[in-house]
């Protein structure tokens, strides 16, 4: 276990620094910099501009200032937001998002398996294509119709919950619910599929076979097995939550990471880019390797697997 | 095993128990009419606070509130009005302003507001280091463009000297009789020079100074909470020198960058005042609660780049044909509602009571026979171009209905082309575009604003247009007249053999669209779209509702 551990880390250093690299290089390349505006400048103020910055040195000095500084855990200074660090910025930020894609996620995670695991018991009858037509709407439905529709509903006709902000309890409930539909959606299906596939294995007619009751059948001995597809598509997910919920960030004004990240991307703010895109690129490789951990514990075959 | 429905039945329903608890509270916005306090959708987030650094209209609204002038703008007539300079005179030949600082303006911490801090505060700005993106505004003052661009360095040079602690005279290059409005644009207004030092320098932008517990600044607020793209707060500052006169005990700004959002936010009654409306909404608060409703005209022209470099374009008969076969009215009407006006010159009419020229008219059969004068009978043989604009709604649906109206009456093949917002002003920059979306906003009311841009090689220029005489007018006569009549003539001339020249095609001048909660009070509808915070006032309206179906 500790071999796959220490192998896998050392595996996500060239990813990481692939990325670095990628992005570095990509942002500058496109077109527009970070100080045009509609009113052109002087060229001395231009000059002030990237001098303050350091866009006057030649690109591998800028790329290798930044390495350095990267190392020291030092992203940059923002050039959108003058006075503020990228690592303020997103430190401002992870905290919101993060709760935003845990309420998300488990919303997801309680309706999609409770969903999926109802479907799977009876295949094919109508216990079965509800739910799983629900989740069919749900993957189809962007966030961006179901917040509004949401908004509408209970914050303008209703008026029951704030429509926007993040400041309130109860501000925090149509943003979790608009952002965990899609994932409650996907992990219906994948638990449905799990289920289906463990409720013809032979330890679950042993299981029946010895007069368990169908209940501890189903939650101790088939849930267990039948989940590990959603729990390897948890760690991914809850990464893609992180950098993701842009569109239901800007709904509901919830001041995220994600409204950041692609707000970072369109005022060109090259070290904002760089910082949120690494920052999320070691999230997830760290994410998966959580699910992958998470996956050999769960199922036996694996452990072994990584014990050789 | 049939527990798992339950389970989430019993989860819907505790949602459901948690939801019901905002239903019989107040509304913001009822709330803030109780406690005095004003909450406003401000578009984005702000750069910054910095008024020498910052250059958005969001940045402006809180700065507003935050710094204060030598001088500040009435709300109704946008004249020139007292503020950290109680009076001033100036002398006989227009060049040299003296202001008499009010002695009992203070900074927040309770220094003393001294001419030596407007010196300071100007040196900062025009520092060459700083790369203040609004530097220009301070030009008019003798020498300070050549300090800017690092030609002279001694600041004793530029033309603002301390005569005592609270008189300060400034020289200018040329009378410039919009001098005053320039002195409420927020580059010139002054900092606190020991906060600054103890963030940084003088000329650093990578500084602290703005943040809550560190900002020391002037106006009628002072910096309470600045939560990033959640919320700003300001509130009342007992260290004003008219705290009297404030109405208002707190300003909060909201980043609404969806508009659509906003306008929920709105009818949500979470909102006074939005940054916009949203144009998909504006025909149903006409029919319906049109009283919520305030356009305004606003100083700003929407218009189309024409690259005057690049065959066909360099004919100018092609450019004129192009212009009249534009229908500026049913285009106005029909893709704009009737919330704009058609525009036929640069300079928006009735900038300070300058009306510009009328050169051209809507006129197909006029434009066919230029193109065919221009060796394009019924656009036979017109290459196919394409039109450029930033990718937003807005500039699709127009540009849509001119490549119909060119289309139809040139009988000529355009196409269109959106890009992202830099990678627009990268290829407009470059001159990489056949005709361009723009729009040009008037950083103070005056023609100057508008007509110095398409001076030779002008930084805004962007057509290729040139001519000597054009900039013979705007950079060295119309400077020297001292009255606003002579003045008006030089830039009506100037305007004349620009607008003969169609390097641009005017489309309509620019409105500013808000909803406005009828509580709200003390905001006049002005062309700058200016908000004078001191004189803002909620009413309490608890019995009103914003009107269902909307």
């Amino acid at each position: 276990m500790w071999r796959f551990l220490v192998f896998r880390t050392l595996q996500a250093i060239p990813v990481i620094l692939t990325v670095i690299t990628v992005t570095f290089f990509l942002v500058r390349a496109a077109p527009g910099g970070p100080f045009d505006s509609e009113k052109a400048v002087s060229e001395q103020v231009q000059r002030a501009l990237e001098a303050q910055y350091q866009l006057d040195l030649p690109a591998y000095q800028q790329y290798f200032n930044y390495l350095m500084d990267i190392l020291q855990g030092n992203l940059g200074p923002s050039f959108y937001y003058p006075g503020q660090s990228v690592n303020e910025l997103i430190f401002q930020g992870l905290p919101i998002t993060a709760e935003l894609g845990l309420y998300a996620l488990l919303i997801a995670v309680l309706i999609g398996v409770a969903a999926g695991v109802i479907a799977a018991l009876k295949p094919n009858t109508f216990q079965d294509y509800i739910p799983m037509s629900l989740a069919m709407v749900g993957i189809c439905i962007p966030s961006f119709l179901l917040g509004p529709t949401l908004v509408l509903v209970f914050g303008i006709w209703l008026d029951w919950l704030p429509i926007s902000g993040w400041n309130l309890p109860e501000s925090k409930i149509l943003p979790s619910i608009t952002l965990g539909a899609m994932y409650a959606a996907y992990i219906a299906r994948l638990s449905r599929a799990g289920m289906l596939e463990v409720m013809s294995q032979d330890y679950l007619r042993t299981a029946r076979a010895k007069g368990l009751p169908e209940r501890v059948v189903i939650f101790k001995h088939a849930l267990r097995g039948g989940l590990i597809p959603v729990i390897s598509f948890l760690g991914p997910a809850f990464a893609g939550l992180l950098g993701g919920s842009f569109v239901v960030e800007t709904v509901f004004q919830v001041p995220g990471l994600g409204r950041f990240y692609v707000q970072a991307a369109f005022n060109r703010d090259y070290t904002m880019i760089l910082g949120t895109t690494v920052f999320l690129a070691t999230l997830i490789v760290l994410f998966n390797l959580l699910s992958d951990v998470l996956a050999a514990w769960l199922n036996p075959r694996l452990r072994y697997q990584f014990r050789k | 095993m049939n527990k798992a429905p339950f389970y989430v039945i019993t989860i819907s329903l505790a949602m459901l128990l948690s939801a019901c608890g905002g239903g019989d509270n107040l509304s913001r916005v009822d709330a803030g009419n109780q406690e005095g306090v004003l909450h406003l959708g401000n578009g984005t987030e702000p750069q910054g606070l910095d008024p020498h650094i910052v250059t958005g209209v969001p940045e402006h609204h809180i700065i507003n509130a935050l710094f204060e002038g030598l001088v500040s703008k009435d709300p109704n007539t946008l004249e020139p009005i007292p503020a950290v300079a109680e009076s001033w005179d100036i002398s006989a030949d227009g060049r040299t302003y003296t202001f008499h600082l009010r002695q009992d303006a203070r900074w927040s911490n309770g220094d003393p507001i001294t001419a030596e801090d407007f010196r300071w505060s100007w040196q900062r700005v025009l520092s060459p280091e700083l790369g203040s993106q609004y530097n220009y505004m301070l030009y008019p003052v003798l020498n300070a463009e050549a300090y800017a661009n690092g030609e002279i360095d001694d600041f004793n040079q530029v033309g603002a000297r301390v005569l005592d602690s609270h008189t300060f005279v400034v020289e200018l290059e040329n009378p410039t009789p919009y001098l005053l409005q320039l002195l409420d644009h927020y580059s010139t207004f002054p900092v606190h020079p020991p906060t600054i030092l103890a963030h940084g320098s003088m000329s650093d932008r990578i500084s602290q100074w703005t943040r809550v517990n560190n900002i020391v600044s002037n106006g009628p607020f002072k910096l309470s909470e600045w939560a990033i793209n959640s919320l700003i707060r300001v509130e009342k500052s007992e260290t004003y020198w008219d705290t009297a006169a404030v109405k208002l005990n707190a300003i909060v700004y909201y980043p609404t960058e969806n508009t659509t959002t906003e306008e929920r936010m709105f009818r949500d009654e979470e909102l006074h005042f939005t940054n916009t409306v949203p144009m998909d909404k504006i025909s149903t608060y006409q029919d319906t609660a049109p009283e919520l409703l305030q356009i305004t005209p606003y100083l700003g022209t929407y218009y189309y780049l024409i690259n005057t470099e690049k065959p066909p374009f360099n004919d100018l008969r092609v450019r004129q044909a192009l212009a009249m076969a534009i229908d500026r009215d049913l285009l106005t009407e029909t893709v704009m509602r009737s919330t704009v006006t058609p525009a036929y010159a640069l300079t928006p009419p009735g900038t300070l009571g300058y009306q510009p020229p009328r050169t051209f008219n809507y006129d197909p059969e006029m434009a066919q026979q230029l193109i065919a004068e221009a060796g394009f009978p019924n656009g036979e043989g017109f290459p196919t171009f394409e039109i450029l604009y930033n990718t937003l709604d807005e500039h699709r649906r127009i540009a849509v209905a001119i490549q119909e109206m060119w289309r139809q009456n040139l009988g000529i093949n355009v196409e269109l082309l959106n890009q992202e917002w830099r990678v627009y002003l990268d290829t407009q920059n470059n001159m990489n575009y056949d005709v361009s979306r723009r729009g040009w906003i008037g950083d103070y009311v005056d023609p100057n604003s508008f007509l110095d841009m398409m001076i030779t090689n002008g930084g805004n220029n962007k057509t290729g247009f040139s001519d000597a005489r054009y900039d013979d007018l705007v950079l060295n006569i119309a400077p020297t007249k001292l009255y606003v009549g002579e003045r008006f003539e030089t830039y009506y001339e100037a305007e004349t053999i620009l607008m003969d020249d169609m390097p641009i095609i005017p489309l309509y001048t620019y409105q500013s669209r808000h909803f406005k909660h009828p509580s709200l009070k003390g905001l006049p509808e002005n062309i700058l779209d200016y908000y004078n915070w001191k004189y803002v006032y909620l009413e309490a309206m608890p019995e009103y509702d914003i009107p269902e179906g909307l």
